[in-house]
């Protein structure tokens, strides 16, 4: 554990909606996610673990409260601060659709340095290509890759940039539970061996199971927490969760 | 099922908006110049029946040409004795013989008065209220020499007052008669902006006519009779020489023959309407196609949870019929006002069209509705057939709709293409018909060949542009859908076709008279009328012969015959002017042994009517009986000459007495300033003549060609506007289409501006490759317009480089702007909703 935390959160509220409607995603969340660490975000439907994800991603703005990437509060950027942000300091893997389909595998996973306009160092290239096992399959399209594989392809975007920190939504939400594994197998490695950050939300207690650590939302609000979780662990802290009155 | 397409339409009302506006603009196009037709139809029918309202029956000679047509189609005169004959006959309250002559009015300051293109003319003025069209409108009617009338319009538009003294050149010379009166026309205060100067009867008889002859005799029968009584009798003693017709006929006659030559306006017009619909279906499809593949999962659970493939080809259908019955009715009411602009335009060229409002005929009506609505239909037909070829399953995953492969498609464009330009190529004989059809042929084929084309042609023309992320994307977002390139980008193509070929024949044209006009003409000077339907008087040429400048003056006429079954323009001209004052080309034979009896023929046309030197071929000129002439020489195609050109002594023969033309050379020694000074103090008494050198002639005509070109060429913007909205549409269409896409790349970090630019890429790929292809396309039509003009002496090919490149960067502007509204949706889209869009 180290003393910085990668990003965090104070007193985040995010309501949609006014009056009678009203819905609060956030009620009121503060949390920090250390630097070099696997954290995992889990909750039920409507608990506001995407949405907090967003937030904390720059991809969706707070109602009240404050989050920051490092040391930079999100809440006064505007548009181009917050694209600049993503571009240089935040990684993403969707569920799915994580890849132009008009670009080969190895484009994709230049593609934030091209908009930044920087060229990638050959050599860590090379060796991000080689820890996602994507050697052989550079050159293929997204169409050609097997849902497995074009996760491992947005992993591998995530890292080539050392980003400071990757967000991750349901990686395996869409791919068989063998793939899955492999592509949370490569995120914990990305964690262990490169140091890299990861957030990710996960309504699966075996996935959430390889982070090192585990958040829990209901409502909107931060309700327990979990560390080096088994998948055992997590399954019984969600029953009993369930089992508190709201 | 009606309830479920109202709301797919409403639920797109900006994708609507952009296809329908192709169908509204061309619809309105067409009710418009329908309207038009309609409206000045039903306007000169009134004037014409109300001109002859006075008139029971008229005696009048034959068509002089059997076969020839026109507002001013000329008859043989009536000969003087008949006007007795005719008064004997019981029944008879008036007869009066008419008489008409030019009659060029000059204004106060000695310049002409101009009637943009309406005739100016004297008559007699007909004083019998039994017979006469004429009412006075002021003063009193001219009853001697030195008197005229006027009628009110010119009156009042040239600045004349009863008892103004005015200035006259008739054909006979200069007169300056006092202004007794003015006079309207029946109930119109003109004849369509035409100038009337008339002379009393005796007067008009010595000026204007021939000895002996008159038009027609215009007869007011006596109360009670019976006109068809009236018109027996009239016939038993009547010679051959002469027929008669009824005040109604003359009436239906005239009108009729007013609006055949308008029709050209409308022909003219309409091919427009025919090119922006053309180009608005393209439109459709491709809009069609878009909205049917984006919808392949909603039509899929239609077809799994039953409906037949029917079904969902007529609800596409159906959706299509809505937006032309839309189109169509916006389209009406736009022609409408299409209908009042082109009166308005009509008239700023001279015409005064009497007042009357808009005829919009249920024809009119009917018509656009079926043109708007089938073609949007046809348009939509192949998408709706696609889109019922969506499997349900498709319902289930995400399935791609099943495309027919490019290689069909091609197969077809390359007959096609083979086809037109064979239909092309035998149309260069001069069928204008093939023409169109091989026109429509090739773009047809060309669209459908053209997504094999446009990957390629989208990689080649991006590279340049890929050294950024945002090119690199625009690019590859190009290439990415052949066919949606294509078809955007072949509706750019038809219009911009259209305009290189029109630059290209122009461009030729002016090539053309750059250096035949130096190659024909000889003489020093050339003088011209300004007024299309008039002439030189016939003095003028003695007058400019007598000066000691001038070395020789040599009249040209240029007017109508029949040349074998033939009718066309001939041209007559002293034997001696071939060689110093008009240089032909000899062909074949001697070309400068033209004398009485003898012709000399262009080669392209003798060619085509099988005549060859010493051949004969029998010429017929509205005043002189069918007479055979021998065929001496043939001439390569020659600006300044007709088809056929016969001696000087011929000339009596014509409707009209005055030249068309005068060739001027001038004296050795003596400077051209010289010649001029000397040729203009004869001329500046004619006011309406232009007087040119060669380069000044050069110039007039190449003017005249640049005015034509920006006028058609303005027209086509019409479909390069249409056009242009459509690749709006496409890339508006596409930005939907990949939201999810667009979501991704600004998450990880495609900043506004890069998205603007990858947008704004992606469409000035695609407007180029149309630009390119259109031109492509444009200079083969222009290539084959220009060799089926040959003959009409456009003899030089001049492609217009510079034009043509100025059309593909004005293209590459059209796609940065075209982009702007898409790229800007593109750019505000809403991340988190692109990204979170299933």
């Amino acid at each position: 554990m180290t003393i910085r935390p990668a990003a965090r959160c104070l007193d985040l509220v995010k309501t949609y909606g006014a009056g009678d409607t009203t819905v609060h995603a956030l009620a009121g969340v503060t949390v920090e996610f250390e630097a070099g660490a696997f954290t995992a975000i889990m909750g039920p439907s409507g608990s506001g673990k995407s949405t907090l994800m967003n937030v904390m991603a720059g991809l969706d703005g707070a109602t009240d409260g404050e989050a920051w990437i490092g040391e930079t509060p999100l809440s006064a950027m505007k548009d181009k601060g917050l694209t600049a942000l993503r571009r240089d300091k935040i990684g993403f893997i969707f569920q799915q659709f994580n890849l132009l389909p008009t670009l080969t595998a190895k484009e994709n996973i230049t593609l934030p340095m091209d908009i930044a306009g920087r060229k990638p160092d050959p050599e860590w290239f090379a060796q991000v290509v080689a820890a996602v096992g994507l050697g052989d399959r550079l050159s293929h399209r997204p169409d050609q890759l097997s849902g497995g594989q074009q996760q491992r392809v947005a992993v591998a975007r995530a890292l080539l940039s050392k980003r400071a920190i990757v967000f991750a939504d349901e990686p395996t939400g869409n791919i068989d539970s063998r793939a899955g594994a492999e592509v949370l197998g490569l995120l914990r490695q990305c964690v262990r061996d490169l140091e890299q950050t990861v957030v990710m939300v996960t309504h699966d207690p075996v996935a959430a199971s390889y982070a090192d650590r585990v958040i829990f939302l209901a409502d909107g609000r931060l309700v327990a927490e979990l560390s080096s979780p088994t998948a055992e662990s997590v399954l019984n802290e969600i029953k009993l969760l369930e089992g508190v009155p709201a | 099922m009606i309830h479920v397409i109202l709301r797919s339409l409403l639920a797109r009302k900006l994708r609507l908006l952009m296809s329908t506006s192709a169908i509204v603009l061309g619809v309105a196009f067409v009710a418009g110049s329908l309207t038009l037709t309609d409206t000045l139809g039903r306007v000169f029918d009134n004037l014409f029946v109300n001109l002859n309202a006075q008139t029971d029956l008229e005696v009048r000679g034959h068509v002089a040409i059997e076969g020839a047509t026109g507002p001013t189609v000329l008859r043989t005169p009536v000969q003087a004795r008949v006007l007795a004959t005719v008064a004997a006959v019981p029944g008879v309250r008036a007869v009066t013989g008419d008489v008409s002559g030019y009659a060029q009015i000059l204004r106060k300051d000695g310049t002409a008065y101009k009637t943009g293109g309406a005739p100016a003319g004297g008559v007699n003025y007909d004083a019998n209220a039994a017979t006469s069209s004429i009412s006075l409108r002021k003063g009193r009617a001219p009853t001697a020499a030195g008197e005229v009338a006027l009628d009110v319009t010119t009156a009042r538009k040239a600045g004349f007052q009863v008892g103004d003294h005015i200035t006259l050149l008739l054909a006979s010379g200069r007169q300056e008669p006092t202004i007794t009166g003015t006079f309207g026309l029946g109930k119109n205060d003109s004849l369509g902006g035409a100038s009337i100067v008339a002379f009393d009867q005796v007067t008009a008889e010595r000026l204007l006519g021939r000895p002996g002859e008159y038009d027609a005799l215009r007869i007011a029968a006596v109360d009670g009779t019976s006109i068809p009584d009236l018109r027996r009798r009239l016939t038993q003693v009547l010679p051959g020489s002469v027929e008669i017709a009824s005040g109604a006929q003359i009436a239906a006659e005239t009108s009729s023959a007013v609006k055949t030559g308008l029709s050209f306006f409308n022909t003219f017009l309409l091919v427009f309407a025919g090119v922006a619909l053309f180009v608005g279906a393209f439109l459709i499809f491709n809009t069609f196609t878009i909205l049917v593949a984006q919808r392949q999962r909603e039509l899929a659970v239609l077809r799994a949870l039953g409906a037949s493939r029917t079904q969902v080809t007529s609800s596409v259908l159906a959706e299509a019929v809505v937006i032309g019955l839309l189109a169509s009715g916006i389209g009406v009411g736009l022609g409408l006002l299409v209908a009042l602009g082109l009166r308005a335009l009509v008239g700023t060229f001279g015409a005064t069209l009497p007042p009357g409002p808009l005829v919009v005929s249920s024809q009119t009506v009917l018509l656009s509705f079926l043109v708007g609505v089938g073609i949007t239909g046809v348009a939509a037909l192949l998408p709706a057939r696609r889109a019922s070829a969506v499997r349900p399953i498709a319902a289930m995953r995400a399935a791609v709709l099943p495309q027919a492969g490019l290689r069909r498609g091609s197969a077809v464009g390359a007959v096609l293409l083979a086809a037109g330009i064979v239909l092309l190529v035998l149309g260069v004989g001069g069928r204008s018909a093939l023409l169109g059809v091989g026109c429509v042929l090739t773009f047809l084929a060309v669209a459908m060949l053209s997504p094999v084309l446009s990957t390629p042609a989208a990689r080649l023309l991006g590279a340049p542009l890929t050294r950024r992320i945002p090119g690199r994307l625009g690019r590859l977002n190009a290439m990415r859908n052949p066919r949606r390139t294509a078809t955007t980008a072949a509706a750019l193509m038809i219009g911009l076709a259209m305009v290189s070929a029109v630059s290209l024949v122009g461009a030729s044209a002016k090539a053309s008279f750059a250096t035949d006009v130096p190659a024909a003409l000889a003489a020093d000077l050339v003088i011209q009328q300004q007024a299309l339907d008039q002439g030189i008087p016939l003095g003028v040429v003695r007058q400019l012969a007598a000066l000691p400048e001038v070395a020789r003056a040599d009249g040209l006429h240029r007017g109508q015959a029949k040349v074998g079954t033939k009718l066309t323009n001939v041209t007559t001209l002293p034997a001696s002017a071939i060689g110093p004052a008009l240089i032909l080309k000899r062909v074949t034979g001697d070309v400068t042994a033209l004398a009485p009896g003898r012709l000399l023929v262009d080669q392209d046309e003798a060619t085509r009517q099988g005549l060859k030197v010493n051949g004969h071929v029998t010429v017929q000129l509205p005043r002189s009986a069918p007479r055979s002439y021998v065929v001496v020489g043939t001439f390569a195609p020659n600006l300044l000459a007709s088809k056929y050109l016969l001696d000087a002594t011929a000339a009596s023969g014509f409707a009209t007495r005055e030249d068309s033309t005068l060739l001027l050379t001038g004296r050795a020694g003596v400077s051209a300033t010289a010649l001029r000074h000397a040729v203009q103090a004869v001329t500046s008494t004619l006011p309406s003549l232009d007087l040119m050198d060669r380069k000044e002639l050069t110039k007039s005509a190449t003017g005249q060609i640049d005015t034509a070109m920006a006028f058609i060429n303005v027209l086509l913007l019409l479909s390069v506007a249409i056009a242009v909205l459509g690749i709006v549409n496409t890339l508006a269409l596409s930005v939907i289409d990949r939201t999810r896409e667009l979501g991704l790349l600004r998450a990880v970090g495609l900043s506004r501006g890069q998205t603007r630019r990858m947008i704004t890429t992606e469409s000035t790929i695609v407007a180029i490759f149309g630009a390119l292809l259109g031109i492509a396309v444009g200079v083969g039509f222009g290539i084959v317009l220009q060799r089926a003009l040959h003959d009409q002496g456009i003899t030089v090919l001049a492609i217009p480089y510079g034009r043509l490149a100025v059309f593909v960067l004005a293209a590459g502007v059209t796609g940065v702007l075209a982009a702007l509204l898409p790229a800007r949706r593109a750019a505000r889209l809403n991340v988190l909703q692109a990204v979170s869009t299933a």
